[in-house]
């Protein structure tokens, strides 16, 4: 896949796997790699910058496995990013299909 | 044990790439990356494989320093260890961070949004400046006018009314000296009735050809640098008009430029009972005007100090209460919040705040003479001004 529109549409995915349940790094980057390939360093750092603008919050769950492992949550702002993002997701695939389509037609 | 040194390789390079960052965000940042290698090493996977995963450690720790809106070539500047390679350059984009050195988000933001404050700060700080300027001035033009009226009001009714002759006053007398040589005693008696002073260490004696009294003036300027002026009565001194006028020639031009104060009293000699009474009336009556006036003075002195203090107080508090609030919004922001712009009106407000406390404060009229001078009357009647310069 072009990495260009893995980048524009990465933070979509994370922030609705978050949204359907709330998981730890190593888990959230299992669940992206199954829709696009990408790599995991670039996860990390999103999941860091979401957090920072207060979209993701953040809490330690013991695990049996090992050490507490930090999981992600999405906040009322990240629903509302989401929302957004979805939104202009879907307008923007509308035209860019729209545009696809009436090409192959001509 | 070479799976382990490569992990901790790995792990030691990202941090130093990392070393712009707050430790506890370092260290919160680099267990993950650590939880990770472990969790894919129970999968199976080599400890290399899964370090490889992660690509470059240079472009990771660009993109991880990218989400704290923090140029990976900036870092180089600010970094422990200076491995970024290019020269630093401020951060056009982020969120809001603004302010250099600080910490938002775990991040110790050099550089970012530098400029912006700077010119923020700039305009509070110059207008904090100019309401400061401003309230002085203002405090400072009441008081001269108050203490002109003080003043005036002293002149009025006290006892010193030929004091603080001016250095018009001082000119004055030596010209009158130089002129006594040739028009004779009474000229120079009338030209001392205004205020009679001496250079140091020059004594002169005011010869009147019509019966006055004949005083001595003694100015001198003592070694602790304080000026004082002695005048006491004496007797005639036995020199006549000529002689004085030639004791105070070339002394007259000496006297041009210093700044004295005296005080000559003037005895009228001769008077009846009738004009001792009236004159202890009159005293009195004038020592009565001069306490009220006093307690008018001072009462109005009271409420206005009073009235610019408690102004002051409240001000001064709530310049306090502003501080507080930012330390609380410095906390918040530390915490992630992005409070610059309630900081920064924060900031100028307690800066106004403060400058109002202190134009009030200078506002208070202080307790002193108008003149600076202190006044000690002697037991014998000398009275003896000090003015410290």
């Amino acid at each position: 896949m072009n990495p260009q529109f893995k980048k524009g549409v990465l933070e979509l995915i994370v922030l609705e796997s978050v949204r359907r349940k709330d998981m730890y790094g190593y888990e959230l980057v299992e669940e992206v790699s199954e829709v696009i390939d990408v790599n995991e360093g670039t996860i990390y750092p999103l999941l860091k910058r979401l957090t920072n603008e207060h979209y993701f919050e953040t809490y330690l769950r013991e695990s049996s496995e090992g050490p507490p492992r930090k999981y992600y949550h999405l906040t009322a702002a990240g629903i509302l990013y989401l929302e957004k993002l979805t939104a202009e997701w879907k307008e923007f695939q509308d035209r860019v299909n729209g545009f696809i389509r009436g090409e192959e037609e001509s | 044990m070479v799976v382990d040194r490569n992990k901790e390789k790995f792990l030691n390079e990202l941090r130093e790439y990392l070393s712009v960052l707050e430790e506890q965000e370092q260290e919160d940042i680099l267990a993950e990356y650590a939880q990770h290698i472990d969790m894919k090493m129970q999968k199976g996977l080599s400890e290399e494989d899964a370090i490889r995963d992660f690509g470059s450690v240079k472009e990771l720790a660009a993109e991880i320093l990218a989400a704290y809106h923090v140029d990976s070539k900036h870092a180089m500047s600010v970094g422990r260890r200076g491995i970024w390679p290019a020269a630093p350059h401020r951060y056009a984009g982020g969120t809001g961070l603004q302010g250099a050195d600080k910490h938002k988000n775990g991040v110790l933001e050099a550089g970012v949004g530098q400029k912006e404050e700077e010119v923020s700060e700039g305009i509070f700080r110059r207008m904090g400046r100019w309401f400061c300027q401003a309230f002085s001035g203002t405090a400072k033009w009441i008081r001269n006018g108050f203490d002109r009226i003080r003043e005036g009001c002293s002149q009025l009714f006290g006892r010193n009314r030929e004091l603080n002759e001016p250095q018009d006053a001082l000119m004055g007398v030596g010209e009158e000296g130089m002129s006594g040589q040739s028009v004779g005693g009474a000229d120079i008696g009338d030209g001392f009735a205004g205020g009679p002073l001496c250079d140091a260490g020059v004594r002169s004696a005011e010869g009147g050809g019509n019966g006055a009294d004949i005083c001595s003036t003694e100015a001198g300027r003592d070694s602790t640098g304080v000026w004082s002026a002695e005048i006491s009565r004496n007797s005639a001194s036995g020199m006549s008009a000529g002689d004085y006028g030639s004791a105070l020639r070339g002394k007259g031009r000496s006297l041009q430029g210093k700044r004295k104060d005296t005080r000559i009293r003037t005895k009228e000699k001769g008077k009846g009972i009738m004009g001792e009474f009236s004159g202890a009336i009159g005293r009195g009556t004038v020592m009565v005007w001069k306490w009220f006036l006093d307690c008018c003075i001072f009462g109005l002195r009271l409420f206005w100090n009073m009235g610019w203090l408690l102004f002051s107080l409240l001000c001064a508090g709530m310049a306090i209460i502003l501080l507080m609030g930012i330390g609380a919004m410095v906390v918040l922001m530390c915490s992630g919040y992005s409070f610059m712009g309630i900081l920064v009106l924060g900031l100028g407000g307690m800066l106004c705040f403060g400058a109002l406390a202190a134009g009030a404060f200078g506002m208070m009229i202080p307790n002193k003479r108008a003149n600076g001078s202190s006044r000690k009357e002697k037991s014998n009647g000398e009275v003896h001004y000090e003015q410290t310069t």
